[in-house]
């Protein structure tokens, strides 16, 4: 069932197409926010308040525009929490009771799990180091795979926009980590 | 031959595979002769390696949908990042007048009985404040049933942030209802901020509208009180801690054109804001 049937059937007021809907899109949008803000909670809050705001827009959305203009207001949430002045504290490997989370190669030994740990967070500082608008692109582009065209469609600016943008993205991410050291780290381990 | 910076703007290009054949050639020579560029692609190339193996995480907690029936299509505003679109029904000619008026709103606090808060009485106390609008109509005193009246806000549009928007027409024409707030979910201990005005256009005669909001649980009406006056049109909600995650707060603003008694055909904006624990 595509994302306009489970639309239609919303719009008639049946609950668990939504709920389809939800189960359809709500980690990838996580995912995309968690990287964003670098915050468990702030992130589940984005994509909670994306979704309410689909359920309140429903009759608007159209099925082969939904996947962009989820992520649209899920950027523009995150954004405004960014935004505001308090920011949770956070460890962007730790969830919402500051459990660590796990790895999905944690079944090796412990001493790789410890290093790639670290690495993850590395990573993590420097693409959290980014201006927003980088961010942005570049999480859209490398995390949740989106075309340009996507990417145009979700920030709405033209195509040749998203691309330069990412492009931009990309050197000043690549060049971060490399003085970060941990591409210098890869290359020894 | 490619000169460095050239080459830097066509990494993307060639990471992404999109380079015609004959440019991909001119990009590899160029690699081939220049180490700095091959050592910058490289760095390249690892860097978004890095990034791309990432996990993908999981959404850590249920999506709460709102309770109750499929919102009402001519009764939600598009709104796109920050900026405020009027709404494409009935409402166009407020858009270009220039002259939204007067707002009245009166607080009512949740059904039971409860009553608003003195802040927002005092607030009204310190009465209309034109702020630029043309033939504000006259406040109305509020019935006993709504509490307190607050000042009229000059141009009932929703401050920057405030993105979760919804709006509504009312009778007579002229009116309209808006409803605003930041987030549509909020932690218990926290505080969210609403805004609720009416526009009106010049000559229309005065309105007041009542603010209300409740909850799932008795806890959280009783914690009603909390709410306060800011200003022009914005309140603060303090959720009390302990109210349970997936409560469902409903802020409903509605608007009696002669009284302010109940009339259940009176027009309501709604707004649902979940607990998110």
């Amino acid at each position: 069932m595509d994302d306009e049937d489970l639309l239609q059937r919303a719009r008639r007021g049946d609950r668990e197409a939504f709920a389809e809907v939800v189960a359809r899109y709500q980690d990838r949008l996580y995912t995309m926010a968690l990287r964003l803000l670098g915050n468990s909670a702030d992130a589940a809050d984005a994509v909670q308040e994306t979704f309410i705001r689909a359920w309140l827009h429903i009759h608007e959305l159209q099925g082969p525009g939904l996947r962009a203009w989820l992520f649209r207001v899920t950027v523009n949430c995150s954004r405004d929490l960014q935004r505001r002045a308090i920011r949770r504290p956070h460890d962007p490997l730790e969830d919402e009771r500051g459990n660590i989370v796990e790895l999905p190669d944690a079944a090796q030994d412990p001493e790789r799990t410890v290093l790639n740990r670290q690495r993850l967070r590395d990573v993590l500082a420097v693409l959290e180091s980014l201006p927003m608008d980088l961010r942005t692109v570049l999480v859209l582009r490398e995390i949740n795979e989106l075309s340009y065209e996507e990417i145009g469609d979700v920030l709405q600016i033209p195509v040749g926009t998203a691309k330069s943008r990412v492009n931009r993205a990309r050197l000043q991410f690549s060049e971060a980590l490399q003085r970060s050291g941990v591409l210098a780290e890869e290359g020894t381990a | 031959m490619i000169g460095r910076s050239h080459v830097r703007k066509r990494f993307s290009d060639a990471f992404d595979g999109s380079m015609s054949a004959e440019d991909r050639a001119r990009f590899e020579r160029h690699l081939q002769r220049c180490e700095r560029c091959a050592a910058a692609y490289a760095t390249f190339r690892s860097g978004l390696a890095a990034l791309q193996a990432m996990p993908a995480e999981r959404m850590p907690r249920p999506v709460h949908i709102p309770s109750g029936p499929v919102p009402l299509e001519a009764a939600v505003v598009k709104r796109s990042g920050a900026r405020f679109k009027l709404p494409a029904l009935g409402v166009a000619s407020l858009a270009g007048a220039g002259a939204i008026a007067a707002v009245a709103l009166v607080i009512v606090l949740a059904a039971r009985g409860a009553h608003a808060p003195s802040t927002a009485s005092n607030a009204l106390n310190g009465g209309a404040s034109g702020g630029g609008a043309q033939g504000a109509p006259a406040v109305l005193a509020p019935a006993a049933a709504c509490g307190a009246m607050v000042p009229v806000v000059s141009n009932a549009m929703p401050p920057s942030g405030y993105t979760l928007t919804s709006t509504a027409t009312a009778t007579p024409p002229g009116l309209k209802l808006v409803l605003a707030t930041q987030t549509g979910s909020v932690r218990s201990g926290h505080t969210v901020s609403i805004y609720a005005a009416i526009q009106a256009q010049p000559g229309t005669a005065a309105h007041a509208g009542c603010l209300n909001v409740t909850g799932l649980s008795q806890g959280f009406v009783k914690q009603a009180a909390g709410l306060q006056y800011e200003s022009g049109g914005v309140f603060t909600l303090n959720i009390p801690s302990g109210i349970a995650p997936g409560t469902v707060l409903h802020i409903t603003m509605t608007t009696e054109s002669d009284s302010l008694s109940a009339n259940p055909a009176t027009p309501r904006v709604e707004i649902d804001v979940s607990v998110s624990g």
